[in-house]
């Protein structure tokens, strides 16, 4: 193709601007959110889009619902869940990849056959038997649930890491005498150890952004978690009070897009390891 | 990929064939709290569920054995096959537009010498914040005449449209907002795939003298389709599972124009007078999309060089 330079140059600058505009319209729904938050009840009213100034009323508000209780509960459970789901991921992906056979074949594909499951399949059954083992309403019925949530993906995220480790190393440290578990931790766990940095900040996010499990099996509010008690308070509040329910927003959003934003490598390179492989 | 047998490895270090066979054990000993977990909370969940489909009861009363009587029921329930329509209508528009965005986003940057990290870092934002924010920033958006969509279509003369209330442009919402919250990860996966072809590939059609229309049909397109087939699979199977999208935004209406097999099998289930048509619902929708699936990879295998 022989255009002028000019042209081309034109062109290029053309499609920056145009690519530049894209991502800003695809992100203004999240900058919405931050700068409504900030707006006085009176910039609402003028149908301002940039806050007058940086007014911090609609943060106290929040003091209406236990929101700081609900961040707290939002962190105990996705890190717990998160734990647990890493615990089971790291051992079963790491037999999955050294281990061959049918039975391992099978698993694995049975763990991806299990993330096509819906939730609301399962989520009958699960408030039934909880109910029995009275988990309902409980830190430890959410850590299980979100455990069950997030191992199957992060097992397979896993897998794919230690699939790239050389099983030199491990050879090695048999003949130093080293078991299977010690060789595990020692030696190939330290290797994988940025591999693993990705899939429990996946499993994190996923936690702490899921809403449905949450909205059923919490009930009293001291337990609810940010999403839950969010949706709860913007009910209250209605379509005509938005300021308060934009701050809880931005608190909501706060840690995984902060999370995000600090270690955005390690989240694509999770990412990329769930879904190409696949 | 180099992967070490248990049996042969170990035999081969210790030549024992006790140590072998307590290899074996552990190997299976390393996936027992994974088997646990998702034995106890996902796969003996699923089995309950399709007893429960197979009885009427409630959280209250135990169930009885009703047969394939809810299923039949659901085969004339009007509402169901609504949401059945719609969730098929919700996951193809939801799952192509998320692919034609992620695709077009995908090449440009692609194409970008600096800054590809800053574009990429807005492009996967969608995707991180949590579904409740995005829907409270949307509702916000297109709430009624006077909201900020509107004012910025009355600016172009055009509107205003009732997003929310009108069934139709209810529909439309959702789906744009589904894609939204999905394309960022079409994106990402599209660029990897895109920056992995070899540029000798588009060096030669260079020289071929081959436009750019052809080399993306030539060359692009064809490098990309196995990772296009996956990640519109998996989008589809979101889509189809997608639960907060339509309860938190329109709760299924305006006049259950809405409803996806999903939300109502849970309206069914906490509302509704028979646990069994919930079940019912919701393993319907697990065949279905168990039947998609199953096109799709059988696509991927035809792909497969033979």
């Amino acid at each position: 193709m022989n255009r002028h330079p000019v042209v081309r140059k034109v062109g290029r600058i053309l499609g920056l601007a145009l690519l530049a505009l894209a991502v800003l319209l695809v992100d203004f729904p999240v900058f919405l959110v931050v700068l409504n938050a900030f707006k006085s009840a009176a910039d609402f009213a003028n149908e301002r889009l940039l806050p007058s100034h940086l007014n911090w009323e609609n943060f106290n508000e929040l003091s209406r619902v236990p929101f700081g209780r609900y961040v707290v509960n939002s962190f105990i459970v996705s890190t717990g869940g998160t734990a647990l789901a890493l615990f089971a991921a790291v051992l079963a992906g790491y037999s999955l990849s050294r281990f061959k056979g049918r039975g391992f074949d099978a698993y694995s594909r049975l763990l991806l056959g299990v993330q096509m499951v819906p939730v609301v399949v399962t989520l009958l059954p699960l408030f039934v038997i909880f109910k029995d083992l009275h988990l309902l309403d409980s830190y430890g019925g959410m850590i299980l649930l979100y455990g069950a949530l997030l191992t199957p993906f992060a097992t397979w995220i896993a897998k794919s890491f230690f699939d790239t480790i050389p099983t030199d190393l491990e050879e090695a440290a048999w003949i130093d005498g080293y078991s299977r578990t010690q060789t595990l931790m020692r030696v190939v766990a330290p290797v994988a150890a940025p591999g693993l940095v990705s899939v429990a900040l996946l499993a994190f996010i996923t936690a702490w952004n899921e809403y449905l499990l949450a909205s059923v099996f919490l009930s009293s509010i001291n337990h609810y978690t940010v999403g839950v008690g969010l949706q709860n308070f913007q009910q209250q509040l209605g379509t005509t009070n938005w300021g308060p329910v934009m701050a809880g927003a931005t608190i909501a959003m706060l840690p995984t897009v902060g999370v995000y934003l600090l270690f955005q490598r390690y989240f694509v390179r999770g990412a990329l390891a769930g879904a190409v492989k696949g | 990929m180099s992967t070490i047998d248990a049996t042969t490895a170990a035999g081969g270090f210790r030549r024992r064939r006790g140590e072998a066979l307590r290899e074996r054990a552990r190997s299976w000993g390393f996936l027992a709290p994974s088997m646990v977990i998702i034995g106890l909370v996902t796969l003996y969940p699923l089995v309950y569920a399709i007893v429960l489909s197979l009885q009427h009861g409630s959280f209250t009363e135990s169930g009885h054995w009703v047969g394939l009587s809810n299923f039949t029921e659901l085969a004339s329930d009007t509402q169901f096959i609504h949401a059945l329509r719609f969730s098929a209508i919700f996951t193809v528009f939801s799952a192509l537009g998320a692919y034609a965005m992620g695709l077009g986003f995908a090449l440009a940057v692609n194409r970008l010498n600096r800054g590809r990290w800053l574009v990429r870092l807005g492009l996967l934002l969608p995707w991180v914040v949590p579904p409740v924010v995005s829907i409270i920033a949307w509702h916000w958006m297109l709430a009624d005449n006077e909201a900020i969509v509107n004012k910025a279509l009355g600016f172009f003369g055009v509107g205003p449209i009732t997003f929310l209330a009108s069934p139709f442009w209810a529909s439309v919402t959702v789906i744009v907002l589904r894609i939204w919250r999905s394309f960022p990860f079409i994106f990402i996966t599209l660029l990897a795939a895109r920056m992995a072809v070899p540029e000798e590939l588009y060096e030669a059609a260079d020289l071929d003298g081959s436009g750019p229309l052809t080399t993306f049909r030539k060359i692009t397109m064809p490098q990309l389709a196995r990772v296009s087939v996956v990640a519109v699979l998996l989008v589809a199977i979101w889509s189809f599972n997608d639960f907060e999208t339509i309860y938190l935004l329109t709760g299924g209406g305006p006049a259950n124009a809405t409803y996806n097999v999903v939300v109502l099998s849970y309206y069914q289930a906490f509302f509704g007078s028979n646990l069994g048509l919930a079940a019912a619902m919701a393993v319907v929708g697990l065949v279905l999309l168990l039947a998609l699936s199953a096109v799709l990879l059988r696509l991927l295998r035809r792909m497969d060089p033979a």
